[in-house]
């Protein structure tokens, strides 16, 4: 009788084990989870600043579009056939010093 | 008579010594004359020889039409008109040459024939005293032409910016200078690259006259002139740019080459 009063307790336990491991998991996959949702908005509030700061650039930016950028990009084009102009030139002096006809 | 040997032997080493020079001398001119054959050269190494730089001169001229065709193709600004006359000015000299070449090529052993096909490669196809410098310097005009309109677009968008900046309370008179002279500078290119290509556009062939060719170089030499100025505007220009951008601290990716660029002629 007390063999099996032992046996049940024993039995017991390992339930009780059982389930607290359960709950430790589960606690722990929950908590995991809420701080996943909390640090999402930390990241969009980050890029949103990001954005608002490059914004702050592009005074009088419209239809024309004025900004740093496409400024940038109009003098490197403007550099890239000022170059060419420059080849064009070299070619046309190198045949007009030519002593050949 | 140890004198007499002296003095004699002083003048033949005189003479000597004066027909070497007199000869030296005229070696360039014998060169100039005789680039095409060698003189006591035989018939057939004399007909090889003038088939040889016959086809390298023909082929050195086919290249430089094929590099100034592919730049005419790739031209922006000028009218379809010309571009197209341009183009077939090229293709007919490129055709004409080739057919020259071939010609010459299979010219057989007639020396005098082959001298005069030989020479006309260089009379009757002006090809670096008009055709060429003639080309570039239309593609230069072009290249001006896309240049300021580059130039404007840009102008706009940093008037913009100088209007901005001036009511926002920054000292703009610095960078409004250099604006004003920077569109001063894209005009008058525009107006140098225009006359440019007007300049040149109705060049013939002088076709062996003396005047149309001396007339022909004026012209091309006076375009070139005015397409230096217009580069050197556009030179003046690129540096108003970069003078307006530090004026108003904006910072670009060109930034680094501008120097180079705007030194360029």
């Amino acid at each position: 009788m007390e063999t099996n009063s032992n046996s049940s307790s024993r039995t017991l336990w390992v339930i009780i084990g059982i389930i607290v491991v359960i709950i430790v998991i589960w606690l722990i996959i929950r908590g995991t989870s809420h701080s996943n949702v909390a640090a999402t908005p930390v990241d969009t509030g980050t890029s949103q600043a990001a954005s608002a700061g490059a914004g702050t650039n592009q005074v009088g930016a419209s239809a024309n579009d004025s900004s740093n950028a496409s400024i940038s990009q109009d003098t490197s084009n403007i550099d890239t056939q000022l170059n060419g102009l420059n080849s064009d030139n070299a070619s046309a002096d190198q045949s007009l010093n030519s002593k050949s006809q | 008579m140890k004198y007499t040997q002296k003095i004699t032997a002083g003048i033949i080493s005189f003479g000597a010594i004066a027909a070497l020079v007199a000869g030296f001398g005229a070696l360039p001119a014998f060169a100039q004359t005789s680039s095409k054959v060698k003189t006591g050269a035989t018939p057939a190494s004399q007909v090889q020889e003038i088939i040889t730089k016959s086809d390298s001169a023909i082929s050195a001229r086919i290249d430089a039409l094929n590099a100034l065709s592919a730049r005419i193709n790739g031209a922006q600004n000028i009218s379809p008109a010309e571009k197209a006359s341009l183009s077939s000015d090229i293709t007919t000299n490129e055709s004409g040459l080739t057919s020259l070449k071939a010609t010459i090529d299979a010219g057989g052993t007639n020396l005098t024939s082959l001298r005069t096909e030989s020479k006309s490669v260089f009379g009757n196809y002006r090809i670096y005293a008009l055709v060429i410098p003639q080309g570039w310097i239309t593609a230069s005009s072009d290249r001006v032409q896309t240049i300021v309109g580059l130039m404007n677009t840009l102008s706009a968008k940093l008037q913009t910016r100088i209007t901005a900046a001036g009511a926002a309370g920054t000292n703009v008179s610095a960078a409004q200078a250099s604006m004003t002279d920077m569109n001063a500078k894209v005009a008058d290119a525009q107006s140098q690259a225009q006359a440019a290509e007007a300049g040149v556009a109705n060049l013939v062939p002088d076709k062996g006259n003396a005047t149309i060719a001396a007339s022909n170089k004026v012209q091309l030499v006076a375009a070139r002139a005015k397409i230096k100025v217009a580069t050197a505007d556009l030179a003046a220009a690129r540096k108003d740019v970069q003078s307006i951008l530090g004026d108003l601290k904006i910072v670009t990716d060109s930034s680094a080459t501008a120097s180079a660029t705007a030194s360029a002629q």
